[in-house]
């Protein structure tokens, strides 16, 4: 008997599915890094960029018909900005409240109706909404406040809020559960209310979770590009209340997009614009995974 | 003896009574709040589904379903057929190319990835492409695909871009289901002495199907519902349906979206909504059940 | 082996019996409680004297916290757990009477943790914590009330300086004395302690029991215990609890020396864990 006692055959088909999934892993993570390289690339604000960064994004109005065209993106941030506030505004109260009905209030049953309600508001497509806004809000608006055309800045936050809701709601609600149970327990053996624990302990400790759920709830809202297309009224005029139209940055790159000659200064202007909303979203992001590992190693300590 | 003891119950509470009774008044009125709270979250869902159903359910049929965008203008009578057909192959495709990847990159951060530091940051590139918006990967498959690459506006640039989408969503499924079959299985098989490799097809995949298989569908319904990344990357307004790579489709979002836009039919924008909002409901009930199932077997 | 029925019955000393109801802190009768439907105390008696430390000894799992639990209405925090039968009497009150809050019970009746973990906030704002709640400042400021209830739990010089720190910073010998001052701030009229040394050291412990004995002639004082030689230092009376039901409760004293019942003193004596 000359067999080998470790045959070096038998783990060719390990090393083989090894290097072959970390060629799959490297493949699809290899391709965040070339999308933001590409945009950028594409927006040329690294080199040939014609515009001054002032100019673009404050001074100049979005006229690319105009001669000399000009291409600032002033109007878009300001609608996003506007949108994104008024929609956090509603969905953040709203959404800390859902979440602590979750997980402090309701009986059981009701967390099992309410957390598969949730997950479909969250599935429900961005283009539904935008159609469900528009039968529902836009036609009524124009009764109500003798509108021309429906459509304003105050639907399209009202839309982006249901949103995000369920996003900021359910982290909320997984923030609040991740208070240790003992320390809920020894604030209630001490004879105080449900809403005193509330204030001084749970929102205290659930605190690095709560800013991830608005965190997160902010990239939804920024990034959120059908509903508000259709909603926001997509005019390139600076808005000045919320019952005036406006476009935020992403309903300004769904129209314009279609039509623009590749690597005209206006194509350049769209991909800096893009990639201005890449980077700030990618932002919001790391300080996500922050807090949710501070808070991780907390809860585990 | 118990008058008396039973009179201490309240008035043993030292400090004003008063205050006591405002302080649960408080308390209540606060949980009063949090229900009505709870109530909205349950409200909006079912108000918004059920009235796109009901409005819905009067121009859909079977022949919706399946005939051609007819009428002038065109989508005014018909069907939707070329965009159902358009927005399967999209998914499809995204999926065939997604797939393999995330369950390859799943299973090295979750059984061979041996850095923690390493799992990690790869963990965050994916969350941050799972983060980014669905219009940045429109804007990303218009430049590299259709334009940089010239594969034009056709399915294989739109189904590429829905690969992007679906890839990080892919992923992380696959990582954690991966990661909530118990360690003891690991440690009983590898002393053993088999492979990871036999592990993971013998004992890991069986364990962990129904989770890999609930993100699938989840991430499949989160593609066929987005139009932004395929707005410029592979559809068009009208198709005569078929499918070609090279070739633009149709699909359900976009289409919706045209017809509400261009205002040129709300009724086919209803009938088109209730598709999407009954491929949403199966798919989410599927991977609800899947999820259930898997957890039960799990544990 | 069959234990004979006078055996298992539960035993309580005359003297216990024969007291007067207002000596009587607890008077637990036939409390049965269920988890899910499974049954974890079944018809348990207990009965705790003033001016007296009770200890609850018997093997894990016998329902010891539970018991502890259901003395200051913190049982009910817990979802699955019902009391289907029994009567609990504090100072000849019904604990689970109509109308009787249950916070002003866990305000009279306080309950210290086998973990003790930190409030979010200062060393200071813990000790008020209940304070502010309840508002028994009785014509005390805070700095008095903060004071001598850390002095009490003798705190007080290792923490005098630093009382607007996080109160997370203690170590966990302090933190379970903080957390006794917490429940003293509250003013409460008995102390109920569940395992409060298992996850100290031996120095800390021995603080501990000395603040348990300090304590007795105002507070009376019922601790959970899986330690029986602490039980002997510290405690007057003992019960035992094993599978839910108590077997018998005498004086510290008697009961490790003399047990009535079989399983008590093989308990006692090692044979059984």
């Amino acid at each position: 008997m000359t067999r080998r006692f470790f045959s070096k055959s038998l783990y060719w088909s390990d090393a083989a599915l090894k290097a072959l999934s970390f060629l799959a892993l490297g493949t699809g993570v290899s391709f965040l890094l070339l999308m933001i390289v590409f945009v950028l690339r594409e927006s040329s604000l690294g080199s040939g960029f014609t515009m001054n960064l002032f100019d673009f994004l404050v001074r100049d109005p979005w006229a690319p018909m105009a001669t000399p065209p000009s291409h600032g993106i002033f109007h878009a941030w300001i609608s996003t900005l506007v949108i994104t506030g008024l929609s956090l505004l509603l969905a953040i109260p709203l959404g800390f409240g859902i979440g602590l009905f979750l997980s402090e209030v309701a009986p059981r049953w009701v967390q099992q109706v309410m957390q598969p309600a949730l997950e479909l508001l969250a599935g429900i497509p961005a283009v539904v909404y935008g159609f469900f806004g528009y039968v529902t809000l836009v036609r009524n608006f124009e009764v109500w406040f003798d509108m021309p055309a429906g459509e304003c800045l105050l639907i399209a936050g009202l839309i982006l809020a249901v949103m995000v809701l369920p996003f900021v709601a359910s982290t909320a609600a997984e923030a609040f559960r991740s208070v240790a149970q003992e320390l809920r327990e020894m604030a209630y053996g001490l004879g105080v209310t449900q809403l005193y624990v509330m204030r001084r302990v749970l929102f205290r400790k659930a605190l690095p979770g709560l800013f991830a759920a608005v965190a997160l709830g902010l990239a939804r809202a920024l990034g959120e590009t059908l509903a508000v297309l259709m909603l926001a009224g997509n005019t390139v005029a600076v808005p000045h209340s919320l019952l005036e139209r406006g476009q935020p940055l992403t309903a300004l790159l769904a129209t314009e997009l279609g039509e623009t000659v590749v690597n005209s200064a206006k194509y350049q202007a769209l991909f800096a614009s893009g990639f201005i909303l890449l980077i700030v979203v990618l932002g919001i992001n790391a300080v996500i995974w922050i807090l949710k590992h501070h808070f991780l190693e907390r809860s585990h300590a | 003896m118990h008058d008396a003891a039973a009179k201490s119950l309240s008035a043993n509470v030292t400090g004003s009574s008063e205050t006591y009774r405002a302080s649960l008044l408080r308390d209540r009125l606060w949980r009063a709040a949090l229900w009505f709270c709870g109530f909205i979250g349950f409200l909006l869902p079912v108000a918004i589904i059920g009235y796109l159903i009901i409005e819905g359910l009067r121009f859909v049929s079977w022949q919706f379903l399946t005939d051609y965008p007819k009428g002038s203008p065109l989508g005014t009578e018909g069907g939707i057929w070329p965009a159902v057909e358009g927005s399967l192959a999209l998914a499809s495709i995204g999926l065939l190319v997604a797939f393999p990847l995330a369950l390859g990159g799943g299973l090295y951060l979750s059984e061979y990835g041996r850095s923690q530091r390493f799992n990690k940051i790869v963990r965050f590139l994916v969350e941050c492409l799972a983060a980014v918006p669905s219009i940045i990967f429109g804007l990303f498959g218009y430049a590299f695909l259709v334009v940089f690459l010239k594969f034009g506006i056709s399915l294989i640039a739109g189904g590429l871009v829905l690969a992007l989408i679906m890839f990080p969503i892919l992923l992380i499924a696959v990582q954690e289901s991966l990661r909530s079959v118990d360690e003891a299985y690991r440690e009983m098989g590898l002393s053993l002495g088999v492979t990871r490799f036999y592990l993971v097809r013998r004992v890991l995949l069986r364990k962990a199907w129904r989770g890999i298989v609930a993100g699938i569908v989840l991430a499949v319904g989160h593609a066929v519902g987005s139009a932004a990344p395929v707005l410029f990357t592979a559809s068009v307004y009208f198709s005569k349906g078929g499918l070609g790579l090279d070739r633009p489709v149709m699909t359900l979002p976009t289409h919706l979206y045209n017809l509400v836009s261009e205002a040129i039919s709300f009724d086919q924008a209803f009938g088109t909504a209730l598709i999407l909002i009954a491929g949403l409901l199966i798919f989410n009930a599927s991977a609800m059940l899947l999820r259930r199932l898997g957890g039960g077997f799990t544990q | 082996m069959i234990v004979p029925m006078a055996m298992t019955r539960y035993h309580v000393p005359e003297e216990v019996c024969d007291s007067p109801a207002s000596e009587r802190i607890f008077d637990i009768r036939d409390l049965s409680v269920t988890f899910n439907g499974r049954p974890v105390l079944q018809k348990v008696n207990v009965m705790a004297l003033n001016r007296q430390v009770l200890a609850i000894v018997g093997p894990s799992g016998s329902g010891k916290s539970t018991l502890l639990r259901t003395m200051n209405r913190t049982l009910e925090l817990t979802r699955d757990a019902r009391i289907i039968s029994g009567d609990i009497h504090f100072k000849g009150e019904q604990l689970y009477g109509n109308g009787t809050d249950p916070r002003i019970v866990r305000k009279r009746i306080c309950m210290v943790h086998q973990k003790p973990v930190a409030f979010p906030m200062s060393i200071e704002e813990n000790v008020l914590f209940g304070v502010r709640f309840h508002k028994n400042w009785n014509g005390r400021t805070k700095d008095e009330i903060v004071q001598s209830c850390l002095e009490r739990v003798g705190l007080w010089n290792e923490v005098k300086d630093r009382l607007s720190e996080a109160a997370s910073r203690l170590s966990v010998g302090q933190l379970q004395r903080l957390c006794i001052a917490r429940a003293l701030a509250n003013d409460p009229e008995a102390i109920l302690m569940d395992e409060p040394c298992s996850a100290l050291d031996p120095v800390s412990t021995g603080r501990i029991e000395e603040l348990i004995l300090a304590m007795r002639p105002h507070l009376p004082i019922i601790i959970v215990t899986h330690n029986l030689a602490q039980a002997r230092r510290i405690s007057d009376q003992s019960l035992f609890l094993s599978d839910g039901k108590s077997l018998e409760q005498d004086t510290t004293e008697r009961i490790f020396t003399h047990a009535v019942n079989e399983r008590v003193r093989d308990f006692i004596t090692g044979k059984v864990g």
